[in-house]
């Protein structure tokens, strides 16, 4: 075929002849991609009359990654002996592998450098304290301004200190570290039954509301001057409007009452120390307290440390710590791990199964407590010996009330973990398209996990 | 100045009167102005109308925000995509595409945002010149002052009387509410800035006076057209004062306008924004590749590859004003520390980016030879002739290669370890020997597979699986060798210019590649008669009648036509 | 000294151990490490070098190297803290202490091993505690280079020599003689600690970047004079997903203080770069630690009179060995960074690892003392093409 042929012959002669000779009509699945519309997750609350939680849970120095991490991506992962005591809640649980922290130069600081970096997407430059707000913090200003506490930190391994919740610099949020005086703070004074109190609409709320109202209201105008296909537009835009609006009406009306919401009995004083017999027991304790402070909507954002980045964890009767296993037990070329120190990663796996079964226990509705919530679960570092921060363990539970897919391995091929605050702050209705600093900045959310 | 007021005096007259006539409320409409008799034809015949309702992009968005309230204004959310139609540009996707509530719940997350950004007591005196009695009451007349030139800004022309009204009651009403002025300033701009008027470029038409009873599009929608089109953005106060003044009817100062627009260096926001859409650059938001089989690929790399190619494209189209078609052939690139590793070549800037030049006989010519459009075109962990020839095929020479049918068998092509097929090429003869198939790859591998010296990130290789690759090609019965042949090829081809003339007539109106094609061959000689300058083609574009014109498109039925066009002007 | 018979056997087959070498757990299981320790001659084709005779390269690995086996340290590994306190006493304390009853004063007793009067501890200041000396390499081998074969007289002390299990004579390797019996560098099985891995991680994140820039090499087989400009850049390397540096990265050395640029010379023969000796001084940056602390402050990686010995592989790559000597603090900060934590946390005996350098020093003498302050030191090397942006012309003299 020369070139004297005109274009618009050239292109027929092309889709026609393959037309003949494939013998199909043409089809439009190969649309691009990005036909498809948005999921929707909703900002505030939801349609749902239950609200959406999100909160964290940390310990301390990593995993063994070889067997920790699952090797197959997607859902149905597997699981390594040190991920296994998950199996019963594997559907409702994501694991992250693969998610790195660039820290551009900044030195890692051990034990320092990997919480924060999760949490504020920035690489820490002082030993103490946050390079910036914690990303907990910034959906509590969202979700948590209603609640009697704007969130609830809590440390079972006895330091008040151990915190990564906080609006940056010197600021952290501190941890109680007793569950007695966790149950004081929750159900002693000042506690008010939610099923008794009564219900002020959100002023902010009521203000979106009327913004919607006026949109609505040039309906008409608009509406009298279109053709036939831009009606249509038109129709769906307002549509889209109404739902919005009906959105804000579930929460300008007073909530159903709450009926997981029951108060609990108090709690004695126990020990609150770094052996893990007690750190088990007081954890549990907390949690308990943490899901019927959640259930009776005390708050929607906690955060629970179950131990600390450098841990000091301790069995019972015997001084060597968690955090000296690591570095001093020399690698076992055979086993390929730490026998010793992998003892309390165990315990902090089953602890942490502990936690999300406490949470999947509460019903909510035809949802559990859990499914409502969204957890973020990690540690500081990747594998302790080395102090190495590129792919640290990751894991988040609960679907946020159905925003989020679970049951997923996501591999994030060494791409910036500020991916994962970011995905978990949109999902929970944070309006913001990029999250974290310089090689942490990212406008990339993860999408396999997003429902 | 007198003529400004005749005109609006005028047009507000007729709106009056046909709301009127349409026997609907004078609900928009100020009570105190009288009515002039209406014209027996208006009463009779609808004139404006909406045409069109294209939804701005994300780009749209955010460089209106940024041009309007200042680059410092944070815009934050995610937007709901427009959909590109199949073989066709975004552009045109826009006159389809409608609101999700996922979509506008993030508009309204969005506007909330802005409007306090806006109102808040660092910035509020740049928008408020009034201060008002008492700032926490309502005060309807500082308010009016505040928003109604933000509502001319934001949608593109002036509030009707009606709008204007609306838009202080509501802020007077939140004033109340909230016992803050400002609080009532920022919800009546976030109301405007949900509004369909502001989401959506609402086009006009009146009718043409050079062709009775055919329509035009009027002067404001022109202004919003050259904004969007030659700097993808609002049109600024310059070129609303000459919609106002009636300037942009007028085909002697429109050519001035224009002119002095691509002229200007905001043409280079423009011409990025039209090449992304043409080049299909969304794309680029997906790319990912198996880091094991492709260790030089990583999220740097992947972030610089559309720069790298749009910086091609404008040093080359703007910078020195060159050839359209001698983007197949350049060897000015430019590179960035992170490219380098992938071309494997030496970068002497730490940070930024540096011009680069491959060398005489260098197998990479143009943009094919570049790592952006040949990754995009691959497959995670192979090269694919396929798409690639496909996309040569679809993106710049406007010509749609069909779908492979939903049953095929692509085993031979994707098996890379197969002893007997090393090769892509030997792959590809294997899977073709099927007849059903061999049609389609016809038109794209011969093309793709001069591609093949390039692996699925766009690095170079002499040999895959051992075995050394030929890179001949074929296009439309010409021979040519590696991605250097194909540069020249395309370079020569007629179709490339057609294609561009014709994307570039598409980009301007939102209409199809069939709509346009009346134009384009017309368009595309005066392309060549300029050198094929990429600004003489979209100066071109912006003069020529074929995008002002309007294909009368009969209204519902029962609609009543004129009341709200005609009523704001 | 006895050989074992291990060592017997090893010295037989040295050939072949040297072969295995290249694959064995020392020098990882993959990439870069997994080669040669030694900058042996090959025996394939080399390229050609380009036009202007200028090749750039980034250091892709840096470690030190061990003779595997259990048998160099026939008397066992280096024992934590807990257990060398132990061993300062009566073999009766041993039992009593480790019962369960006592459990709290072995603690209490092994951990104030590690401190002196003052809040004086055996890292921070190891010169002042007497600890007996660990355990050192018993077997005759160890890879390295012939550090005073040309040396002024008196500019060394008294040591031993070792042989390169290849059957080289003379080689000096007193930093392996002393730590080679450490867990962290011998590990459990003898297979090697976490030395290796531990380099491996330090050095792939980057934080200390070397390059290497070759100047007017007119054949990789043979040439008298070649320049080496041996440089640290603050551009980060490119590494796949094991780690590994990728070639073709760009680097621009290092034109801020502290400014390392070291220029030597050297001559390639049979496919081998040596440079001669000379001190070379580059940063070591362990990136542990804040800035307030000795761990955050970026320490010098200092080789007196020291040299380069590299082959060029077919693959376009370098290997080989990087010698000379390491002044016995430099050495020993690496270890000791953590202050009172390395012992207490890590289990590691400053004051023993400290007062055994010191023993076994043999360079860098003082002429007027005669003491030796150097331990003779060899690291495996291999350095993968990159492109080196050398500093500006009229700057260069301005080099350290």
């Amino acid at each position: 075929m020369g070139y004297e042929i005109s274009r618009r012959t050239a292109l027929r002669g092309v889709v026609n002849g393959a037309a003949v000779a494939v013998g199909v009509p043409l089809l439009d699945a190969f649309l691009d991609g990005n036909g498809e519309a948005m999921a929707a997750p909703t900002a505030t609350g939801g349609v749902a009359a239950v609200p959406v939680r999100f909160g964290t849970w940390f310990w301390g120095l990593g995993v063994n990654p070889n067997r920790w991490f699952p090797s197959k991506v997607g859902p149905g992962y597997d699981l390594k002996p040190e991920l296994a005591p998950i199996k019963d809640y594997q559907n409702k649980i994501n694991v992250y592998g693969n998610f790195n922290v660039p820290l551009d130069g900044a030195p890692n600081l051990p034990h320092a450098s990997g919480g924060p970096a999760i949490r504020t997407g920035r690489a820490l430059t002082a030993e103490r304290g946050l390079p910036g707000e914690s990303f907990d913090v910034t959906i509590g200003d969202l979700i948590g301004t209603r609640t009697r506490f704007r969130s609830l930190e809590m440390s079972s391994s006895g330091d008040p200190r151990n915190s990564l919740s906080g609006r940056g610099g010197g600021n952290l949020n501190p941890s109680e570290v007793s569950a007695s005086a966790l149950y004081t703070r929750i159900f002693g004074t000042g506690f008010k039954d939610p099923n008794s109190a009564t219900f002020t609409p959100d002023p902010q709320v009521m203000a979106r509301r009327s913004v919607l109202s006026a949109v609505t209201e040039q309906r008409q105008s608009l509406e009298r001057a279109v053709g036939a296909a831009d009606r249509q537009k038109l129709d769906q835009y307002y549509t889209s409007v109404r739902q919005l609006e009906n959105q804000l009406d579930v929460q300008l009306t007073k909530p159903e009452p709450l009926q997981s919401c029951v108060v609990p009995r108090s709690v004695a004083d126990l020990p609150v120390n770094a052996e893990i017999e007690h750190v088990i027991l007081n954890h549990q304790l907390m949690t308990q307290l943490l899901v019927m402070a959640l259930a009776c909507d005390q708050t929607r954002i906690f955060n629970m440390m179950f131990n600390n980045g450098a841990s000091s964890l301790t069995r019972i009767g015997s001084t060597i710590t968690h955090h000296q296993l690591t570095h001093e037990e020399v690698l076992d070329n055979r086993l390929g791990y730490q026998p010793n120190a992998t003892y309390f990663l165990t315990k902090i796996m089953e602890a942490w199964v502990g936690f999300v079964a406490a949470l999947d226990g509460i019903k909510e509705g035809s949802r559990t407590l859990l499914d409502n919530t969204l957890v973020l679960a990690h540690s500081e570092t990747e594998f302790a010996k080395f102090h190495t921060i590129d792919n640290i363990p990751i894991m988040t539970a609960g679907s946020a009330g159905g925003r989020m897919k679970t049951g997923i391995y996501v591999d994030g091929a060494g791409t910036p973990v500020s991916r994962v605050g970011l995905t978990l702050q949109q999902v929970m209705g944070v309006s913001l398209d990029r999250w974290g600093s310089k090689s942490m900045e990212t406008s990339k959310s993860i999408g396999e996990v997003v429902a | 100045m007198k003529r400004v007021k005749l005109l609006k005096l005028a047009t507000l007259g007729f709106a009056a009167a046909s709301a009127l006539a349409a026997g609907v409320g004078a609900v928009d409409t100020p009570p105190s102005i009288a009515s002039p008799a209406p014209s027996a034809q208006a009463a009779l015949a609808p004139q404006f109308q909406i045409v069109a309702m294209r939804r701005i992009t994300e780009a749209q968005y955010r460089n209106t925000i940024a041009d309007i309230f200042g680059p410092d204004v944070r815009v934050a959310g995610r937007f709901e995509p427009v959909v590109r139609p199949a073989h066709e540009l975004i552009a045109s996707g826009a006159r389809e595409a409608s609101i999700s509530p996922a979509g506008l719940e993030q508009f309204d997350a969005m506007a909330r945002g802005v409007a306090a950004q806006v109102f808040d007591e660092s910035r509020r005196s740049q928008f408020a010149e009034c201060q008002p009695a008492d700032a926490t009451k309502a005060d309807a007349d500082c308010a009016g002052k505040v928003l109604a030139p933000l509502g001319r800004l934001l949608f593109r022309r002036p509030l009707s009387a009606g709008e204007r009204d609306f838009y202080v009651k509501l802020a007077g009403d939140s004033a109340g509410q909230t016992g803050s002025f400002y609080k009532g300033l920022e919800l009546s701009l976030s109301a405007m800035l949900d509004s369909p008027n502001f989401l959506y470029v609402v086009e006009t038409a009146e009718p043409d006076p050079a062709n009775p009873g055919a329509l035009r599009l009027d002067n404001y929608t022109r202004a919003t057209r050259l904004g969007f089109m030659l700097w993808n953005s609002t049109p600024n106060e310059a070129l609303l004062q000459a919609a106002q003044q009636g300037k942009l009817t007028d085909d002697a100062a429109l050519a001035v306008i224009a002119g002095r627009m691509v002229n200007s260096p905001r043409f280079e926001q423009g011409l990025r924004a039209f090449f992304s859409d043409m080049l299909l650059f969304e794309k680029f938001d997906e790319l990912a590749k198996d880091p094991v089989i492709y260790p030089y690929f990583n999220q740097d790399v992947a972030k610089a590859l559309p720069e790298q190619t749009l910086r091609t494209i404008t040093a080359h189209l703007l910078g020195k004003g060159g050839d359209y078609r001698a983007l197949f052939t350049t060897p000015n690139t430019f590179m960035t520390r992170s490219l380098g590793p992938l071309y494997q070549v030496p970068v002497h800037k730490s940070a930024g980016w540096e011009p680069y030049q491959f060398a005489a006989g260098d197998d990479r010519a143009g943009l094919l030879g570049q790592a952006g459009f040949l990754s995009i075109y691959s497959h995670s962990g192979r090269s694919s002739p396929t798409l690639r020839g496909r996309a040569i095929r679809e993106l710049l020479m406007c010509q749609p290669v069909p779908n492979p049918p939903g049953n095929v068998n692509f085993t031979a092509v994707q098996d890379v370890h197969n002893k007997a097929t090393p090769t892509a090429r030997s792959r590809l003869t294997a899977h073709s020997t099927d007849e059903v198939c061999a049609g389609c790859h016809k038109i794209t591998d011969p093309v793709g597979l001069s591609l093949e010296r390039f692996d699925g990130i766009g690095a170079f290789r002499a040999a895959e699986n051992d075995t050394p690759i030929d890179s001949s090609g074929i296009l439309d019965g010409m021979h040519f060798e590696g991605a250097d042949g194909l540069g020249k090829t395309l370079a020569s081809s007629p179709d490339t210019t057609q294609c561009v003339s014709s994307r570039a007539l598409q980009y301007a109106t939102g209409l199809g590649s069939e709509d346009v094609s009346p134009w384009v061959e017309a368009l595309d000689k005066q392309f060549a008669a300029s050198g094929y300058g990429i600004r003489a083609l979209f100066l071109k574009v912006a003069t020529m009648p074929a995008t002002w014109q309007v294909k009368a498109a009969p209204l519902d039925q029962g609609a009543t036509k004129i009341s709200y066009a005609g009523q704001r002007r | 000294m006895m050989r074992s018979a291990g060592n017997r056997r090893l010295a037989r087959c040295s050939a072949a151990i040297a072969a295995l070498l290249a694959l064995g757990p020392m020098t990882g299981a993959s990439g870069p490490l997994g080669s040669p320790a030694v900058g042996e001659a090959t025996d394939r084709t080399l390229p050609r070098p380009p036009a202007n005779g200028e090749m750039g390269f980034v250091v892709s690995s840096l470690a030190q190297t061990v003779v595997p086996g259990l048998d160099a340290c026939p008397n066992g590994t280096v024992p934590r803290l807990r257990d060398a306190w132990l061993e300062t006493l009566p073999p009766e304390e041993h039992a009593r202490l480790k019962l369960k009853e006592n459990i709290q004063e072995f603690e209490r007793g092994w951990q104030s091993y590690a401190f002196g009067a003052n809040g004086t501890n055996i890292c921070s200041q190891p010169d002042i505690f007497d600890h007996p000396l660990i355990r050192t390499v018993q077997s005759p081998y160890a890879f390295g280079l012939n550090l005073d074969e040309d040396a002024a007289p008196n500019s060394t002390c008294t040591h031993e020599n070792f042989s390169s299990p290849t059957g080289e004579k003379g080689i000096d390797n007193q930093v392996y003689r002393a730590m080679g019996c450490t867990l962290e560098w011998r590990g459990v099985d003898g297979s090697g600690g976490d030395i290796t891995r531990g380099s491996k991680q330090f050095h792939s994140s980057g934080e200390w970047t070397q390059v290497l820039l070759l100047r007017g090499v007119d054949s990789l087989q043979n040439d008298n004079d070649v320049e080496v400009v041996y440089a640290n850049t603050s551009d980060r390397p490119n590494v796949d997903t094991n780690g590994n540096f990728l070639s073709g990265v760009s680097f621009t050395i290092n034109n801020t203080a502290p400014r390392y640029r070291n220029v030597l010379r050297g001559r390639i023969v049979n496919g081998v770069l040596t440079t001669r000796p000379q001190d070379i001084v580059l940063t070591e940056t362990w990136g542990q630690g804040g800035a307030r602390d000795i761990r955050g402050a970026r320490s010098k990686w200092e080789m007196r009179q020291g040299r380069l010995q590299l082959a060029f592989q077919p693959d376009g790559t370098l290997r080989g060995l990087v010698g000379g000597y390491r002044p016995i603090f430099d050495v020993y900060q690496a270890m000791a960074l953590g202050g009172a934590g390395t012992a207490l946390v890590a289990g590691i005996d400053c004051a023993a690892y400290h007062a055994t350098l010191k023993k076994l020093a043999d360079g860098i003498r003082d002429p007027k003392t005669g003491q030796c302050s150097g331990v003779s030191s060899a690291e495996q090397m291999s350095a993968v093409p990159a492109f080196v942006n050398d500093v500006p012309t009229g700057q260069r003299t301005a080099a350290r």
